[in-house]
């Protein structure tokens, strides 16, 4: 504020001892310019100092600090000081700021040299834990699944409905709007380069291979784990943060039957129907496709697809998805509970089981790829 | 009463959620260097009250003056200015939690001042000490503190510019008994030394009773009155008689020798 007397100090010396002389308001808010030209002022005086603070209409406690902070440095030289002008309350605040910690920083670990290789180190560790306690996660889940079986009232409907409908229903728009765009890319690319050949027809063939077998899967997969794997872990990392998961359990619940279960079974069960209609509508992009660039009609392009659709490219493609709606149910719950404490820790989770899920349904895809191929499917 | 003494003069204010009153008609002033507390049933609206005040919250009507400023007319500028000289202590310390403690208690003064670095942790570090946190905890992180240590983290971070005006959000909530007497005789002498007015929402009696001079009761949506307890026990509203003279504020008054 304008008005407030702003801070003045100022050396004087005499006989008796150099003093040194404030006026105004020592406060934190002022005291930059004071801690910037003191050291300077204080090289030009020696022997006894006094502070004379007579002249100060406010002290804080930062600015008691800095005083008491500069006679301990000024007495370990050697020299004297003392105060002047104390009314009680500058004392009081004086005695309050005295600087009581040990005053020798304690010296931080030093990077080792082979601090890359520390961090490589432990990086693959904590991989390797994260992977096994994901294993012990699954094995649990297992064993839930097989109680369900048994016992199937133990199955909580109502939620299971409701996760159904979530990441099912929910993300149908966006699947179908996603995989109608790839078919109509997928069959454009495709047409422009077989018409070099004269071949143009193709495109259905090269359509029905990618789309059904892989693009439709995978998109549909990666929107899922975007949509619906960080939802679970953010819903059961919020409630891991709050001790809600703490409760459940204390009252006597299994979490993982009230939250793991439906979740991933709602996953496993809405994953293969959504992957259905992206094989639908990504047939329908790669029909406007060639019908818009090659002047093939619909008629043509359905026949084409019935002459060369084979069952297993379908059944191909639609055997994986369980297994992708089973990684990324598992890893976004997994993720949930691995929360702790803060709510920060939430949202670095959720992008960790994003990265985690999209990761493995990848990983997963390449591995079908090879079993497919072994298996002459 | 005139703005010499009311450092925050509440007039009128009403507060609404949706169909939902929560204030009608309030007033309230707290005057320069009292320690005010605010008392009322849960959901009467404390928290929503003090948020008011510092401006989290827009009432719907009424005005809100803070150290002579209505804070909804003034300039931006004015408006900063103030907030710099108040400090707040929401209810669970509301740390920054990617900022160690010591980095979370000296982040006023990196923003507001140009200080040294060393000067700038020396300050936090004495903070700290004020609150009674052990210097370990300096370079911890929110996460890795308890309840009551957050507290007192979040009471030492509002402290840090000293300021004139200090809010306080159930201060004493989670704490043990030793803890929160500490933290009452430490509100007591930081009045002594630092000027400072305190206006803190609290169940706590024993607060109520030895730190606070006057205690504000938030009932029938206002404020229903504002007295010192020894005045408030003359009131014959059923609520008030309650709180007070319950096997509690019995207590209370015994252990602390007020009532």
């Amino acid at each position: 504020m304008a008005d407030d007397p702003i801070l003045n100090f100022c050396l004087k010396k005499k006989s008796a001892g150099d003093s040194l002389v404030f006026s105004g308001e020592l406060t934190a808010q002022r005291l930059d310019r004071l801690e910037k030209e003191l050291p300077g002022i204080l090289r030009n005086s020696s022997g006894p100092l006094v502070f004379s603070l007579e002249g100060l209409t406010r002290l804080d406690t930062a600015g008691a600090l800095f005083l008491n902070r500069t006679a301990n440095k000024l007495r370990a030289e050697g020299r004297t000081c003392s105060w002047q002008g104390l009314d009680a309350n500058f004392s009081r605040l004086l005695e309050l700021a005295e600087p009581q910690w040990d005053e020798t920083e304690k010296d931080k670990p030093s990077p080792s040299s082979f601090a890359a290789v520390e961090r490589l180190g432990e990086a693959v560790c904590e991989a390797g834990a994260t992977l096994v306690s994901l294993l012990s996660f699954f094995g649990v889940f297992l064993c839930r699944a097989a109680g369900v079986v048994c016992n199937p009232r133990r199955l909580r409907a109502t939620s299971l409905v409701f996760h159904v409908e979530q990441s099912g229903v929910g993300a149908v728009p966006i699947v179908a709007l996603l995989t109608f765009l790839i078919g109509l890319v997928v069959a454009y690319m495709g047409a422009r380069q077989l018409q070099m050949f004269g071949a143009q027809i193709f495109a259905v063939n090269l359509l029905e291979v990618t789309v059904l077998r892989e693009m439709a899967v995978l998109i549909t997969s990666i929107v899922v784990a975007g949509r619906s794997g960080s939802a679970f872990t953010a819903q059961i990392g919020a409630m891991q943060a709050n001790e809600e998961i703490a409760a459940l359990i204390s009252m006597g619940l299994d979490p993982h039957d009230l939250l793991v279960l439906p979740r991933v079974l709602a996953l496993i069960l809405s994953l293969p129907l959504l992957v259905f209609l992206a094989d639908i509508m990504a047939l329908a992009g790669g029909a406007v496709a060639v019908w818009y660039t090659l002047d093939i009609d619909i008629n043509t392009f359905i026949s084409q697809l019935y002459s060369v659709a084979k069952m297993k490219n379908f059944l191909a493609g639609m055997l994986k998805t369980p297994f992708f709606a089973l990684a990324i149910g598992l890893i976004g719950c997994f993720n949930g509970f691995k929360v702790s404490g803060s709510a920060e820790s939430v949202g670095f989770m959720t992008t960790r089981a994003v990265v985690q899920s999209i990761f493995s349904v990848i990983l997963l895809n390449a591995v079908f790829a090879i079993f497919f191929t072994a298996i002459r499917m | 009463m005139d703005d010499e003494t009311a450092i925050v003069s509440l007039r009128g204010v009403c507060n609404r959620f949706g169909a939902q009153t929560i204030h009608e008609n309030l007033d309230l002033d707290v005057r320069r260097g009292e320690i005010i507390g605010l008392i009322g049933a849960s959901g009467a609206g404390k928290s929503v009250l003090l948020r008011t005040i510092i401006g989290l919250n827009r009432q719907v009507g009424g005005s809100v003056r803070v150290m002579g400023l209505d804070m909804d007319k003034a300039a931006e500028k004015e408006r900063e200015a103030v907030r710099r000289r108040w400090g707040m202590l929401f209810q669970d310390g509301a740390l920054f939690s990617s900022l160690s403690v010591g980095e979370n208690i000296a982040f006023p003064l990196r923003e507001f001042t140009s200080l040294s670095a060393p000067l700038r942790r020396d300050i936090a570090r004495l903070k700290l000490s004020l609150v009674g946190l052990p210097a370990s905890a300096y370079d911890k992180f929110p996460g890795e503190l308890s309840g009551g240590m957050r507290k007192r983290a979040g009471l030492a971070r509002a402290l840090v510019l000293d300021p004139a005006l200090l809010f306080l959000d159930e201060p004493t909530a989670g704490l043990d008994p030793l803890a929160a007497g500490a933290l009452d005789r430490l509100i007591l002498e930081l009045r002594k030394n630092l000027d400072l007015t305190v206006c803190m929402a609290t169940h706590d009696l024993d607060s109520l009773y030895t730190v606070c001079d006057r205690v504000a009761v938030l009932a029938e949506k206002r404020i229903f009155a504002v007295d010192a307890i020894s005045g408030l026990l003359r009131s014959d509203y059923p609520w008030i008689r309650e709180y007070f003279l319950g096997a509690r504020g019995r207590a209370a008054a015994t252990r602390t020798g007020g009532g």
